[in-house]
């Protein structure tokens, strides 16, 4: 199944919405783009990278070869996001944590249940759900977790071995703070990933 | 515009897959043939370029209803979304497609109004892609390292760990050593291609 590549699930859905909200909804991307608005979603943790296109009724692009241009009267928002565990488990925790956010940018969509409660949030997300053709990610057996602890070691990693210089006991206090900081970020990853539904 | 997010670029292109009644089989079902058929793995076209962390394409066959009041509608044309998230700019990213997407880049594009035509230089596939992207509107990354950082960490992360188990105990001149020796380990390593499963040294 192309939605599914190692440990990463790939989601998109797809809403039709009436253009005069499209510019309501351009102010909200414009809000939630400010990090300190974002810590909840770094605090979820199992998203590698998420996306939101409005796609305007006139914006389909269009080429010279085309015989016609679309006449739509709708503009269409795009959701796709790259995330780790099963569908279920993402919807449920994303409506969970982010079901406020979720209003905010789902409200302007025809017909949008809102986020609570859950079933009809789901229903509708299913109902709008488009399938992958193709999925491809740099780093299939890892999580983001898995990604993050990697980087947070590396990097404090190049700390300690600048530290092979010094004195013994300058060497010693360096590798006892080096384990200290690492030592709940070393755990094994890789490998396919539980089965997903 | 939030086509970018810090060092990454967030690429979404709608392109329209050609419509001809004439054809037996259309080219969407052709495509989506090809798209189910092509490798996702280390070695496949976004592997190549070296930049891609995520990449996804489907073929959209037309709008959800979503009943009534809503006004029911219908698409002219069938479209491939594409979408990748890479380090960098897109420039760098046509570049890269120009120079390592192979056979691939037709057998997906041929389908689709445009690339057939289009100039075969780098700047030409630059503009095809131009041509065919819709600004994304909202992008998010969580992780922060580049793709080469990121698989490099991976391995260094499997290479410290095991260090730290052998450092149980010893004096600290042999933490040092094995200090450098992961230093070593982790610089001289082969890594896997991107998009593969397998993590550390290519032996």
């Amino acid at each position: 199944m192309a939605n599914i590549r190692g440990k990463a699930y790939a989601l998109n859905v797809i809403t039709p919405m009436k253009s005069w909200k499209s510019g309501i909804l351009r102010t909200v991307f414009n809000i939630i783009k400010l990090k300190v608005l974002q810590q909840d979603l770094h605090n979820l943790s199992f998203i590698h990278f998420a996306r939101w296109t409005i796609i305007p009724k006139q914006g389909f692009p269009h080429f010279s070869e085309q015989p016609s241009r679309e006449s739509l009267a709708y503009d269409y928002l795009l959701f796709e996001s790259n995330f780790n565990g099963s569908w279920n488990e993402y919807v449920d925790a994303f409506n969970d944590v982010l079901w406020f956010k979720l209003n905010l940018v789902w409200f302007w969509s025809e017909q949008y249940p809102g986020a609570v409660p859950l079933t009809p949030f789901k229903n509708y997300i299913v109902h709008n759900q488009i399938y992958n053709d193709y999925y491809y990610m740099a780093y299939p057996g890892h999580t983001v977790n898995d990604v993050k602890n990697a980087l947070q070691v590396s990097r404090k990693f190049q700390h300690l071995t600048q530290a092979c210089e010094q004195s013994d006991a300058s060497f010693e206090q360096t590798f006892q703070s080096f384990l200290i900081d690492v030592q709940n970020h070393i755990g094994e990853s890789g490998g396919q990933g539980p089965e997903m539904t | 515009m939030s086509n970018t997010y810090g060092k990454f670029y967030g690429y979404t292109g709608v392109f329209p897959i050609i419509r001809d009644d004439k054809l037996e089989v259309s080219h969407a079902v052709e495509l989506r043939k090809v798209l189910s058929e092509l490798n996702a793995g280390g070695g496949s076209i976004f592997s190549r370029t070296g930049l891609v962390h995520g990449a996804r394409m489907f073929v959209l066959d037309d709008v959800v209803y979503n009943g009534h009041p809503t006004k029911e509608e219908h698409l002219d044309y069938e479209y491939l979304i594409l979408s990748l998230t890479f380090d960098g700019a897109l420039d760098e990213m046509a570049q890269r497609l120009n120079q390592y997407g192979g056979e691939e880049l037709a057998l997906i594009f041929g389908h689709c109004y445009g690339f057939a035509n289009r100039d075969t230089s780098k700047d030409g596939m630059l503009k095809f892609l131009q041509q065919g992207q819709v600004t994304t509107s909202f992008l998010y990354v969580e992780a922060d390292g580049d793709l080469k950082e990121t698989l490099r960490a991976l391995w260094a992360k499997k290479v410290v760990g095991e260090m730290l188990e052998k450092a149980q105990g010893v004096s600290t001149e042999q933490k040092r050593a094995l200090v450098k020796e992961a230093a070593d380990r982790i610089e001289s390593a082969t890594l896997p291609l991107p998009g593969d499963f397998q993590l550390g040294e290519v032996l």
